[in-house]
């Protein structure tokens, strides 16, 4: 979606959809806010049910990528980056079986970084949250600048204004609230959007001008076309980025441990797994059937909110661009809370631990500073699609084989946690940024190459780390 | 495919949306209580 793209022919009633959502996330901030302490706010003293388990991560997952992306891509290559996709799924389903369950049973660790510590040292867990801030302000921005740009063309206010507007309100209501609080405004962002989309979809096929069959071997058409315009190892490394680029960042590792139970874990991710699937699915088609309603030649882009402009009487258009909206605010927030938890946990508490008020106090203002920097950073945000893989590429390589290796207790020394680190990221960076992907090989893997022979050197320098005896180990 | 996509997924989705407002409630009930102090902390 690129600024100023015509207007998105908002009437009265439509506006008065978007008011009353925002009127109702306000009503929601106010029922869900005050925390008494930073454990309440980062992990919602560990009592988040299964169903909002779920419906936190699914929100958190379907952002402006998974929704508005998708359906550009449905409509320009038909299912083929749904099956490119799956995979993300399968990991989510993955983290859910083998990863949240050994999380969640961290009960006093608030953060990645803290798992991190007790295998690693201090060190590991300040580069954790060095890594953590970076990458959460990355997505904010990027999130920040697509609803930002989609607020410019319903209202038509300068960039700055919109970019603040978006980011700016999803900060007031995470930073009032804590995790427990973003959780029930994801859960009800989450709803909101999956009702009005699924919905114009069945709109769409109910009228649509040609049978569901004809529209079928348009899809297959589409894949076709799409499949073979990609060389095989770029579809390779686009399905490889999606299987690993996010595998327990940090708003899916923070569900994890606030979950009541591992169990409610472990089912709060294979629930949010199997939805990803039957939400791009969803998202994937609506792009297909456009070529029904919309003239050749639309923008890609704008697809998503011109299918609802074509289908939707007034109002029920407005609550269709509310829904766009909760789906950039609620993966926004996520990002945010886990930013500021990250950065007074990991940073600020490895140089100089805070007191329980002030880091409660400090996590709020950083949810503010996370914000700031993000709206400053949205301005040089790439493309989605381009910015989301940058990410993913730093995160894997960096995080993936350390943070396992924690979870399922091998044999770790500090060195492996640091060096591992250090190797994968650098790799990744110097292979994708340095080198320009020679031959094609996607930069996650170098860097997850890199990853590991870091890992493997770091074990046999020095000790497996004992928290017990270290200085300064305290919680 | 294409009627799984295009009716059945949708159909889930919205099954899926309305249950979660429905445990939505329950949830902001609670974090209500635990606000006012009524239950055991």
């Amino acid at each position: 979606m690129t600024a100023g793209d015509g207007g998105m022919g908002v009437t009265p009633l439509d506006a008065a959809a978007i008011i009353g959502y925002f009127a109702l996330m306000a009503v929601f901030g106010y029922l869900t806010r005050r925390n008494r302490t930073f454990q309440e706010f980062a992990v919602g003293r560990h009592s988040v049910p299964t169903l909002m388990i779920f419906a936190s991560l699914a929100a958190t997952i379907v952002g402006p990528g998974f929704s508005v992306g998708f359906t550009a891509k449905g409509y320009s290559t038909g299912y083929l980056f749904y099956f490119l996709c799956l995979p993300y799924a399968f990991q989510t389903v993955a983290s859910g079986v083998f990863l949240a369950p050994r999380l969640t049973r961290h009960r006093d660790c608030t953060t990645l970084g803290d798992v991190m510590r007790k295998s690693y040292g201090r060190f590991a867990q300040f580069l954790t949250g060095l890594v953590s801030v970076g990458l959460l302000m990355g997505f904010t921005a990027i999130m920040g600048k697509i609803g930002g740009s989609m607020l410019q063309s319903i209202t038509g206010w300068p960039l700055w204004t919109c970019l603040i507007a978006v980011t700016g309100s999803t900060a007031l209501l995470t930073f009032t609230g804590g995790l427990r609080a973003t959780i029930a405004t994801e859960a009800l962002q989450f709803s909101l959007f999956s009702i009005a989309v699924p919905a114009m979809l069945l709109v769409a096929a109910w009228r649509s001008p040609v049978t569901l069959a004809e529209q079928g071997v348009r899809a297959w058409d589409l894949t076709a076309s799409g499949f073979d315009a990609m060389g095989s190892l770029a579809l390779f490394g686009v399905a490889i980025s999606f299987l690993l680029g996010e595998v327990l960042l940090p708003p899916y590792a923070n569900r994890a441990l606030a979950a009541k139970s591992s169990r409610a874990s472990v089912s709060g991710f294979l629930l949010a797994g199997a939805y990803t699937v039957v939400w791009l699915g969803i998202v994937a088609v609506l792009g297909v059937l456009a070529h029904s309603y919309l003239p050749d030649g639309v923008a890609a882009d704008s697809v998503f909110v011109a299918m609802g402009k074509a289908l939707l009487p007034a109002g029920v258009y407005g609550v269709l661009l509310a829904a766009v909206i909760a789906i950039v605010m609620s993966s926004q927030e996520s990002v945010l809370n886990s930013g500021a938890v990250a950065f007074v946990r990991d940073v600020v508490g490895v140089l100089s631990p805070p007191s329980e008020r002030s880091a409660l106090l400090l996590a709020k203002v950083s949810t503010l500073g996370v914000a700031a920097v993000a709206i400053y950073a949205a301005q040089f945000a790439p493309s989605i699609i381009d910015g989301l893989l940058i990410l993913y590429s730093i995160w894997a390589p960096t995080m993936l084989l350390p943070l396992v290796a924690a979870l399922y207790g091998w044999r770790t020394t500090p060195a492996a946690g640091w060096l591992a680190m250090a190797l994968g990221g650098g790799t990744s960076l110097a292979w994708q940024a340095g080198l320009g992907e020679p031959a094609g090989v996607p930069a996650i893997l170098v860097g997850m190459l890199g990853s590991l022979v870091g890992f493997l050197i770091g074990r046999t320098m020095g000790e497996p780390f004992e928290e017990s005896t270290a200085q300064g180990a305290s919680d | 495919l294409i009627v799984l996509t295009t009716i059945v997924f949708p159909v889930v989705a919205i099954a899926a949306g309305v249950a979660v407002i429905r445990a939505l409630i329950k949830f902001v009930i609670e974090i209500q209580r635990d606000l006012r102090g009524e239950r055991p902390r």
